[in-house]
C-alpha cells in the first residue's frame, strides 16, 4: 500500500459521497471517498492526513501525456525495479517515494529502466484517506 | 467476574491526575491495558496485586471483595490470589527452572505438567543465569500459573524479547490461556500482541480509561476510511513472482487476496489483519 502524507485543501459532499482535494509533496490529488465527513473527524481543511492506495492500481505513462481522464498525476524518475516473469515492482521518486506493480510486459514495451522520467497516474476513486496516528 | 473501580492521584507525565480505572472482566477473559508508559497501567495492575492502596474504590474478584474503601476491607498481598509475570523475570537465581515452579505451586503434582506446557522439560534442571530471556519468561509464565491465580497479571512481559520470540511466546500464551482458562490482564503498548491476545482492550491516557472495546473496534474505526473493511486471519502467505498471495479467513469464508511487499514482508499464517478495499471495487451480482 502506498501511503503517503497530504493536506487537505478542501472537499465537497454529494450525498455519502465525498469529493476531496489534497496536497502531497506538491502534487494536487483528488479522491472520491464513500463516507460522511461526520464520521471522518480528521478530514478538515488543512488537517494532514494519509491518503492510501495499492501498487497494482498505480498507471505508468512516459513522454506527452494527451487527453486523459485521469485526475493525480505524479511526475517523477525510477529509483529502483524489481523484474518478475509476469510483473515487475518500480518505486518511482516524486518528492517522496511510490511504487507500481505493472505487468513485466509493459515495462518493456515502455523502455523503462532505472532513471526513466515518467507520469504515475491513480484514478480517484482508487485513493482511501487514513489518520495519522 | 471481575469488577475493578478505583480512584487514585498518581504522578504522570503531565502533573499529578486522578487516575480511574474502571474494569470489568467475565471469568476466563482476556483483556489488555493499552496505552503509552505513564498513562497509569501499571498502578491498576499493582492496585490489584495489593502492592498499592487505592485513594477509593472497590475490587471484586469472582465476588470476592479484594478492597473496599467505605467498608474498610483490604485483603492483603499474600492472600490476593494474583499470578505476576513482569519484563523482568524475577526467578530465583539459586533454584532450578523446576524448583522455581514448584515452590509458587499450590499442587505439586501440576509441576511437571506446566513444566511440559511451557515447553520447559528439557531444561528443567537448569538454573535461570544459563537461560535465554525467551525461556526464563517461559518459567516466569509457568511459576506464575502454579500458584492457581484467580487473575493472571501480564506487564509487558516480552517487550524485552526480540520480535521472533516475542511472536513465539505469543502464540504459546494463547494457547495456554485458551486450555486453563485463567482471567488474564496483559498490560501492553503493542497494538499487534493487543490484537492477537486479547478479546477486550481498555486504552488508557493519563490515568484515565478513554476507549473500551473488542481490539477491532478500539483500533481499525475511522483509521482508515473506508465502507468495505473487514478483519481476518492469514492462512497462508505465499511469493508469486514479485506480488505474494494471501489466503485468508474472512468469517466464515476464505479468500485470497494479492499483496505487495510492504503489506506482505511482515505477515504469517496467524496474524490478524484488516482487509479493505474502497467501495468502488467490488462487483455484485444476484444469485
Amino acid at each position: 500500500m502506498n501511503q503517503l502524507e497530504a493536506k487537505v485543501l478542501h472537499y465537497r459532499t454529494s450525498g455519502q459521497i465525498i469529493l476531496c482535494e489534497f496536497e502531497t509533496f506538491g502534487s494536487e490529488v483528488t479522491a472520491v471517498i464513500l463516507d460522511s465527513p461526520g464520521e471522518l473527524a480528521y478530514l478538515k481543511e488543512g488537517n494532514s492526513l494519509n491518503i492510501l492506495f495499492k501498487e497494482t492500481e498505480v498507471i505508468i505513462a512516459t513522454g506527452e501525456i494527451g487527453q486523459l481522464s485521469l485526475n493525480n498525476r505524479f511526475s517523477g524518475r525510477i529509483t529502483s525495479m524489481e523484474k518478475g516473469e509476469i510483473f515487475t515492482s518500480l518505486s518511482i521518486d516524486f518528492g517522496t517515494g511510490i511504487t507500481s506493480v505493472i505487468t513485466t510486459k509493459s515495462v518493456n514495451r515502455l523502455g523503462l529502466a532505472v532513471g526513466t522520467e515518467v507520469t504515475a497516474l491513480v484514478k480517484a476513486n482508487e485513493i482511501a484517506i487514513g489518520r495519522r496516528d | 467476574m471481575i469488577e475493578i473501580d478505583v480512584v487514585k492521584r498518581i504522578k504522570t507525565a503531565s502533573g499529578e491526575v486522578d487516575m480511574h480505572a474502571k474494569v470489568d472482566i467475565e471469568k476466563g477473559g482476556f483483556c489488555s491495558l493499552f496505552g503509552k508508559s505513564g498513562a497509569g497501567k501499571t498502578t491498576v495492575m499493582r492496585l490489584l496485586a495489593g502492592l498499592t492502596d487505592p485513594d477509593d474504590g472497590i475490587i471484586k474478584i469472582s465476588g470476592k471483595t479484594w478492597y473496599d474503601k467505605k467498608n474498610r476491607i483490604n485483603v492483603p498481598v499474600n492472600k490476593r490470589k494474583c499470578g505476576f509475570v513482569f519484563q523482568d523475570y524475577a526467578l530465583f537465581p539459586n533454584m532450578t527452572v523446576r524448583r522455581n515452579i514448584e515452590y509458587a505451586s499450590v499442587n505439586k503434582s501440576n509441576v511437571d505438567m506446566l513444566i511440559d506446557m511451557v515447553g520447559m522439560t528439557e531444561l528443567k534442571d537448569r538454573k535461570p543465569a544459563t537461560l535465554s530471556g525467551g525461556q526464563r519468561q517461559r518459567v516466569a509464565l509457568a511459576r506464575a500459573l502454579a500458584a492457581e491465580p484467580e487473575i493472571l497479571l501480564l506487564d509487558e512481559p516480552f517487550a524485552a524479547l526480540d520480535a521472533d520470540m516475542r511472536n513465539t511466546l505469543q502464540n504459546e500464551l494463547k494457547t495456554i490461556h485458551d486450555k486453563l482458562g485463567v482471567t488474564t490482564i496483559l498490560v501492553s503498548h503493542d497494538k499487534g500482541e493487543v490484537f492477537k491476545l486479547t478479546d477486550k482492550v481498555y486504552v488508557m491516557d493519563d490515568g484515565v480509561i478513554t476507549k473500551v472495546g473488542s481490539p477491532e473496534e478500539v483500533f481499525t474505526d475511522n483509521t482508515i476510511s473506508g465502507k468495505f473493511k473487514f478483519t481476518g486471519r492469514v492462512l497462508k502467505v505465499e511469493k508469486a513472482d514479485c506480488l505474494y498471495i494471501l489466503t485468508l479467513s474472512i468469517g466464515a469464508e476464505v479468500g485470497h487476496v494479492v499483496a505487495t511487499h510492504s503489506e506482505a514482508h511482515d505477515l504469517s499464517a496467524g496474524d490478524r489483519v484488516l482487509v479493505y478495499t474502497k467501495a468502488f471495487n467490488p462487483s455484485v451480482r444476484k444469485i
